[in-house]
This record gives C-alpha cells, sequence and structure tokens, in this order.
C-alpha cells in the first residue's frame, strides 16, 4: 500500500539527488555553452572528488570540512589541463571525435583512480551528528540537508560569478555568440580555460558533499555524470532551468524508486532526452554550421584489377590458413582468444559499417550485442538448441531493435554519438532490471550449447567447453560470411549511397539521396550485425550478465574500430587482434591498466592516427607498388586534409 | 506544358531581414535564364527556395504544374530540379567516377540521355554509357580514376556540374558555375549549356558577372534587394 506519510521525506531525498545532479549539471552546462562540448569527463572528476576527500579524511585523519581546500584545486587543475590539452585539439575534428575523447578521458580517470585504490567500495563518514534531523513531518539524513543547503549556497556563487563579474561576462557572451564575443575583445583561451576550472571545481566539491551518503567505487560517478549530461541538455544552458530540471529529476526518481519502479527509476532522465529530443531535436545541440576538419589520408585507390587472376591461389590459401589452428592442434587457451578475436571483428565490422562507412561513430554496439546474446539465450533455451535458431534469432532482434533506436537517432543529426551513447545506458538499465527475462545482475546461466544437424550425416555439437575446436570454426565460418557480405553490400547502391553521406551528407541530400533511410537501414543493420555476433558470444561464454553489454564494451569495439582502421575490411579484425593481445598481456598486472592504455591510445588515434593500422599498412602498401595501381589522396593541392561546413544545406543569405 | 517553373509571391524574411520580396517568375522549357544581380541581392535564397532548402515565409512554387512548395528536397531532386552550390562541393574521397556514379541515383529510373543521342544529332551518337558521355562532355574524361580531393578549382567545378548532370534533371539550378572560369573553358562552359538546353534542359544560372551570362542566356532576370526588376531582356 502506498505510504502517503513518508512523501515528504521522499521528496527531501529527491531535492538532495537534485541537487548533486544539479551541481554536475551546472559544470557541465558551462561547457557546453563556452566549447559546445559534453564533458563527461566530468564524472571522473567528481570520482576524484570523492577519493581524494576519502583520503584526507580516512587515510589522513583531517577534519572533513578541510578536504575541499585538496580537493577543489586538483579538480580544477585537472578539468583546465583536460581542456586546454585535449579538448581544444578534438574539438577542431568535429562532435564525434570530441564526445569519444570525453568519454576515454572518463575511462581513463576511472581507471587511474581503480588502479590506485582498488575496486572495493570506500566510505567516509559524516562529520554530522545526529545522523537524522527531522523537519516537520519529514526526516532526513543530516549530511543530505547539509549536501543540498551547500549546493544552493554554490548556485549563488555561481549565479554571482556568471552575472558581476568580468569571467562570467565573458562566458555569456561566448556562449551566445563566440564571434561577436571575440570581436569586443572577449579573450576565448581565458573564457574557455575559466569554464573548465569552474566546472572541475564543481565536480570536485560535489564528489566531496557526496561522498559520506553512500559507499562510492571507481565507477560511482558515471550514472550521475550522465544525467547531468541530459539535464545541461534539456535545460539548453539557462542556470535556473538547470537547477529546477535537477530538482524535479531527483524528486521524480525518488518517488518513482520509492513506490513504483525501484531500479528503473534510473531511466527517468533517458527517457526524457528521448522524448524531448523526438519533439525538439535542437535540444541536442545547436544547428549552426561550424568547419570540421577531415583527414582524408586513408582514402587509398587500388587499382587492383590486373591481381585478380592471382584471387584463385589466395582464395583457399587464406582458407586453409583459417582453418590451421585445428589442425595443429593448438592449445585451448590460444583457441579462446580466437574466439574472443573472432566475435569481437563480426562486432566491430558492424560498427564499421556504420562509423567507417556511413561516418558516424556508435557507441550503442554493445548494448545490440548484449540483445542478440539474450534473445538467443532465452529462443535456445525455449525451443531447440539449433546455431540456426541462435543465430537467426541474434540478427532478427538485434535488426528489429535496432530499427526502432535508429529510426529515433536518426533525427538527432549530428549529435547521434551522444544519443548512441544514451541508448546504451538505457540498455544497460533495461536489462538490469527486466529479470524475468534476462536474469537480472546476478545473470543468466544456463545458455544452451549450440548444434548443427546434418540431415543424413548427423548432429555437430558446439561445445565451447569441450570442443573448442568447432566453436572456433564456427565463428570463423560466420566471419567469414559478414565480411563477404560486407563486401559485396558496400557494391551496390546501398553501399555507393552510405559512403556518399560519409563524404558529404548535405550533398547526398542535394542529390537526391534520402540519407535519412540509408542511416536507419545502415543502423538497422549493423545492429542485427551486432547482434549476430553477440548470440555467438552468449553461446560460447554460457553466462550472461548485463555489465558484459555496457557502454565500456561499447567503447572497445570502437576503440578496436578506430586503431584497426575505419572504413576496411581487415581494419577490424587488426583492432580486435591488437586490443585482445594488449588485455591479455596486461591482465595480470591489472585489469584496469588495458582500459587505461586503450584510451589513451584512442585519444592519440583521434588526434595523430586517424587512419589506423589498416591506414598505415595500406599507406606502406601504396609506397610500395608502381604508380599506377594507386591513388592517393594527398597527391593534389589540397593535401589530405579537408575543411569543410558541416551542415552545408543550410546557405549564406544572399 | 510549356511553363516548367512558376513562382507565385514567393518572400522568404530572415529575422527581420526582408531576403527576398514578392517574385513572380515564370521559366519555360528549354530555355538558359540568368539571374543576375549584386551580393545580397537574394540569389541564392530565391534558389534554396526552388530546390526545396529553405522554406517561403510566403507564396508558392509550381513545377510543371505541381505544387511543390511544401516538398523535400530528395523529392525535388527525384522530380527532376537538381541544383550546385558557390563552393563547389563533390565528395573528396571518392574517384571522380565514383563522384559522378553517385549522381545517378535519383536517374536509374528515368532516361534523359536516350532523348540526348536522338535528338541533337551528331555530338553523342554511340557514345555509350552516360557516365562515359558525362564524364567526356565536362572534359574530365582522364580523370576517371582521381580522387575528388585532389582536384584543382576548376576541375572540382566541372565535376561539381558532371554530377549535376547525372542526377538527369528538367530542370537544373547552377549557382555561379562560372566563377574563377578562365575564358576559354567559359566557351567551353557556354557551349555545354546550349546543348543541354536544346535537348530540353532548362537551366536557370545565378552569376555575379554580366557578361558572362548574357552570352549564355536566352533571358536575363535582375535581382536586387530581394526584388525582381527586369523580368525581361
Amino acid at each position: 500500500m502506498i505510504k502517503w506519510g513518508i512523501l515528504p521525506k521522499f521528496i527531501l531525498d529527491g531535492l538532495f539527488l537534485g541537487s548533486y545532479y544539479g551541481l554536475l549539471a551546472l559544470g557541465v552546462s558551462i561547457i557546453f555553452g563556452v566549447l559546445d562540448i559534453g564533458d563527461v569527463a566530468q564524472g571522473g572528476l567528481f570520482t576524484v572528488g570523492a577519493y581524494l576527500t576519502y583520503t584526507v579524511v580516512t587515510d589522513l585523519g583531517f577534519n572533513y570540512f578541510l578536504a575541499p581546500v585538496f580537493v577543489v584545486p586538483l579538480t580544477a587543475l585537472l578539468s583546465y589541463f583536460l581542456g586546454t590539452f585535449v579538448y581544444r585539439k578534438l574539438r577542431k575534428y568535429g562532435i564525434a571525435p570530441t564526445f569519444l575523447g570525453a568519454v576515454s578521458l572518463l575511462i581513463i580517470v576511472q581507471s587511474l583512480v581503480a588502479m590506485l585504490y582498488g575496486e572495493r567500495a570506500k566510505t567516509v563518514s559524516s562529520p554530522f551528528l545526529p545522523r537524522m534531523i527531522e523537519i516537520g513531518p519529514a526526516s532526513i539524513f543530516s549530511h543530505k540537508l547539509f549536501v543540498i543547503i551547500s549546493t544552493g549556497c554554490l548556485a549563488i556563487l555561481v549565479w554571482y560569478l556568471l552575472r558581476r563579474t568580468r569571467w562570467g561576462k565573458g562566458l555569456r557572451a561566448v556562449s551566445q555568440n563566440q564571434e561577436a564575443a571575440s570581436l569586443v575583445g572577449v579573450d576565448f583561451t581565458t573564457t574557455a580555460a575559466v569554464a573548465f576550472i569552474v566546472a572541475g571545481s564543481l565536480a570536485g566539491l560535489a564528489g566531496f558533499l557526496t561522498a559520506p551518503v553512500y559507499t562510492f567505487t571507481p565507477f560511482t560517478g558515471r550514472m550521475p555524470v550522465l544525467k547531468a549530461f541530459v539535464i545541461s541538455k534539456i535545460s539548453m544552458g539557462s542556470i535556473p532551468g538547470v537547477l529546477a530540471l535537477a530538482g524535479m529529476i531527483g524528486i521524480a526518481e525518488s518517488l518513482t524508486s520509492a513506490y513504483f519502479l525501484g531500479e528503473f527509476s534510473n531511466l527517468i532522465p533517458f527517457v526524457l532526452l528521448i522524448i524531448v529530443t523526438l519533439i525538439r531535436p535542437e535540444v541536442l545541440g545547436p544547428e549552426e554550421v561550424s568547419r570540421i576538419r577531415r583527414n582524408l589520408s586513408s582514402r587509398i585507390k587500388f587499382n587492383l584489377t590486373p591481381l585478380k587472376k592471382y584471387l584463385w591461389v589466395a582464395a583457399p590459401l587464406s582458407l586453409v590458413l583459417l582453418i590451421l589452428p585445428v589442425l595443429l592442434n593448438l592449445p585451448s587457451y590460444l583457441l579462446h582468444l580466437a574466439v574472443a578475436i573472432g566475435t569481437a571483428s563480426i562486432a566491430v565490422t558492424s560498427l564499421d559499417l556504420l562509423y567507417g562507412y556511413v561516418g558516424s561513430p556508435s557507441l550503442a554496439q554493445g548494448g545490440f550485442f548484449g540483445v542478440g546474446a539474450y534473445a538467443s539465450a532465452v529462443l535456445t533455451t525455449n525451443f531447440s538448441g539449433s546455431v540456426l535458431l541462435g543465430l537467426a534469432s541474434g540478427i532478427v532482434f538485434g535488426g528489429l531493435i535496432g530499427f526502432l533506436v535508429g529510426s529515433i537517432g536518426v533525427r538527432t543529426g549530428r549529435h547521434w554519438t551522444s544519443f548512441t551513447f544514451i541508448s546504451t545506458i538505457i540498455f544497460t538499465i533495461l536489462f538490469t532490471n527486466l529479470d524475468s527475462v534476462t536474469g537480472g545482475p546476478s545473470g543468466l546461466s544456463g545458455v544452451p550449447i549450440l548444434s548443427l544437424s546434418f540431415p543424413g550425416i548427423g548432429t555437430q555439437g558446439f561445445n565451447p567447453f569441450g570442443n573448442k575446436e568447432a566453436y572456433y570454426l564456427l565463428v570463423v565460418t560466420v566471419l567469414g560470411l559478414v565480411l563477404a557480405v560486407k563486401y559485396l553490400a558496400l557494391k551496390t547502391w546501398f553501399g555507393r549511397s552510405i559512403k556518399a553521406i560519409r563524404e558529404d551528407e548535405g550533398l547526398a541530400k542535394s542529390i537526391g539521396i534520402p540519407t535519412r533511410r540509408y542511416k536507419i537501414l545502415a543502423f538497422s543493420i549493423s545492429a542485427g550485425i551486432a547482434g549476430l555476433a553477440g548470440s555467438l558470444y552468449g553461446h560460447y561464454v554460457a553466462f550472461l550478465h548485463p555489465e558484459l553489454f555496457n557502454f565500456v564494451t561499447s567503447f572497445r569495439f570502437l576503440m578496436m574500430n578506430r586503431i584497426g582502421g575505419l572504413g576496411s575490411l581487415l581494419g577490424p579484425v587488426f583492432g580486435s587482434i591488437s586490443l585482445t593481445v594488449v588485455e591479455e598481456f596486461t591482465r595480470p598486472l591489472s585489469s584496469y591498466l588495458a582500459q587505461l592504455v586503450f584510451s589513451g591510445i584512442l585519444i592519440l588515434t583521434l588526434l595523430y592516427f586517424p587512419e589506423g593500422i589498416a591506414g598505415i599498412l595500406r599507406k606502406g602498401l601504396a609506397k610500395v607498388l608502381p604508380r599506377g595501381f594507386v591513388e592517393t589522396a594527398g597527391s593534389g593541392k589540397s593535401g589530405d586534409t579537408v575543411e569543410y561546413e558541416a551542415d552545408g544545406e543550410k546557405s549564406s543569405h544572399e | 506544358m510549356n511553363k516548367i517553373l512558376e513562382l507565385r509571391g514567393l518572400s522568404r524574411k530572415f529575422d527581420g531581414l526582408q531576403a527576398v520580396s514578392d517574385v513572380d517568375l515564370e521559366v519555360e522549357r528549354g530555355t538558359v535564364i540568368g539571374l543576375a544581380g549584386p551580393n545580397g541581392a537574394g540569389k541564392t535564397t530565391l534558389f534554396n527556395m526552388i530546390s526545396g532548402f529553405i522554406s517561403p515565409s510566403s507564396g508558392e512554387v509550381y513545377f510543371e504544374e505541381y505544387d511543390i512548395t511544401g516538398w523535400s528536397v530528395t523529392r525535388r531532386v527525384q522530380a527532376g530540379i537538381t541544383r550546385t552550390f558557390q563552393e563547389s562541393r563533390v565528395f573528396p574521397g571518392l574517384t571522380v567516377r565514383e563522384n559522378v556514379l553517385t549522381g545517378r541515383y535519383p536517374a536509374r529510373d528515368r532516361n534523359l540521355f536516350d532523348s540526348l543521342s536522338s535528338d541533337s544529332g551528331g555530338a553523342f551518337k554511340g557514345s555509350g554509357s552516360p557516365l562515359k558521355w558525362i564524364l567526356e562532355v565536362t572534359n574530365l574524361g582522364d580523370y576517371g580514376e582521381t580522387l575528388a580531393c585532389n582536384l584543382s578549382y576548376g576541375y572540382r567545378q566541372r565535376l561539381e556540374l558532371a554530377i549535376a548532370i547525372a542526377t538527369d534533371p528538367k530542370l537544373l539550378l547552377l549557382d555561379e558555375p562560372f566563377s574563377g572560369t578562365h575564358a576559354s573553358d567559359l566557351q567551353e562552359l557556354a557551349g555545354l549549356l546550349s546543348t543541354l538546353r536544346d535537348a530540353g534542359l532548362t537551366v536557370i544560372l545565378v552569376e555575379h558577372d554580366i557578361a558572362s551570362v548574357t552570352n549564355v542566356s536566352d533571358r536575363l532576370v535582375y535581382m536586387e534587394s530581394g526584388k525582381v526588376t527586369i523580368p525581361n531582356d
């Protein structure tokens, strides 16, 4: 029964939630306003704030209220460095690379914290006694009240900063119109620096304030910063709007989790964003034109027709190479790695369709990977354990849900990447909460062993424990088929159109290509293939858990794609191999080291090696082959970098 | 059905700036119209409204008797209206051949090139595929496998035109096709436009330089401050 008597308590709790979401959202908003960057790395600074508070109070024994003296300078400085040295450079490449950089930085900071402090939860004791306070009919933890009040004070401070100081006016001027602001002498660099410093301080303080309330782990900052991200998007830069919305979301979460939906309450901000995006797509960002710089050095055309006769030798040869591991009776550990690489390659190939060919990176592949895994597990448990059913269910469910998500996603235009990121979060929340289907946080075990019946000959089982060879062959066969399908599909009108979209979407539209339709189609196909990979993976690990399909998984795929090389057949494979190998080597040292290293490599790749491994190999090959075979970008006047208007439909006013 | 395009009372206001005001225009099929005027006269905005990139504040656009005012860009291209841009946009990472092939998307079902080969006699008989013909006629034949980003500005302009022709348009809107072109190339381009016109294509071109426009056009339309001032030559 609904106990209305406790309502005021939950409202107060909601205000507390809203407070620290609001603090984070204020910082994120300020950065959005000035640089149009979704700085999710602030979540890492939140975590740093909490952990530093822990060190100061628990390890060093200082007074709790002394902690900000340590926290604020550190997080402010970190934020400043991230902004100046990473974001400033990435910005020139567009929204997607910058957002990916932000996610990388978040992962890097979290990994560092995990490596320094370990992953066991920590607590800080609150200095306030008594622990609970009665306010009229409600009672609340006194520390939570402290947080609410502090947030109020900080908000007033920020308001004062923005309205009354020179820097604040600069911030507001720049967020209105960067060019005009510079014309009246507002120094953009200084203003950006101020934005990062303020945001970093707020994030660190939010960590300091909340540390005594919950136990925290290195990953505790993730959810709040995403909610802050959503809040700042919807309120579109208005400070009172940010705080009001944060408060409302906090209260909504508190009430729903108490009275109705439990953990599903986490979905609220994200579903709200999706709804708002459908009504007013501009919420995700301004539509104004900005120049992007794109590096075309990997655009190399090989004219290999004379070599086609060697195909008859190459094809059987590669087949033999692939079967070799089985013939040589390799140790099962290597076969295990090969299966992992194989399933990852399939998933990354699906991503490459979007990132390398349509040109828009997607962080949702981990979610579709999961959809395929769960769908296949459930269907094969309830019906037959046939390989065909398993793989088909992965493709079908992945594709259908991909179609749904893609149809919403195309409306987000240039902010597609952040949209896919949010979709993954929603997937994770759904996987965790739909216990009846997915087994919830405790996971789904007993995933059936697949088998394939050959009429008249017999049944081949694919037991991942007893018969790794068979599983390896299954994975390799599917990978080969997927690559073949990709190659052929790209030669059709579908392939041509999506390449055109990658090169210049506005131009593609202007010559009659229905870009939305193709984007949705590409997204659905890619989701289906990711689902296929997921079903192969699911039956292999035999135990499914929501954390296997979260945004870190999506990010791993993205790293593999980017590092391996975009827009190539074998790039995904190279990327999978390199990442898996590095993970295996660094695992004994620390499970977080690989994530750290790869996030760092990703940022370097975004900035300096956009062509990835495959691109580097192709460049090498291009140098070696005689000129007639090859056409490289860069031999012309504009070199290998192109700058152009990002959204060229909006022409000048003439 | 000789009137291919009609604009009625077309206007567009941007936050207080009246970019185009109350334009009435009728265009006959198979003519080349030159649209001239100073910077800021509203020429590109007019193009944007005809091609669907911007919707008018008031007024209608009729194409072949259909009211296309609410139609999307893609639908208009499918119907036969193609435009080019001031900045010579092409697909930088694709080869010249791939660029033109991409332009063939809307034309897959229609066939201007059959009529081109038969109606205008001489020039295109037996030229095989439309792709080959387009590359020849825009002088890009030798550059089929060159990546578009490696082309010089002049060749990029030709490529842009080639892509536009590839869409098999009935009405071609060219935004400053002659800018930065040498005198000799001007002749060629003018010749190409005449050929297309003779085959039944209608062309509206925007240019600053009245001289280059006058030679090529059958009719001159002058715009100033958003209004059409001299509707006839």
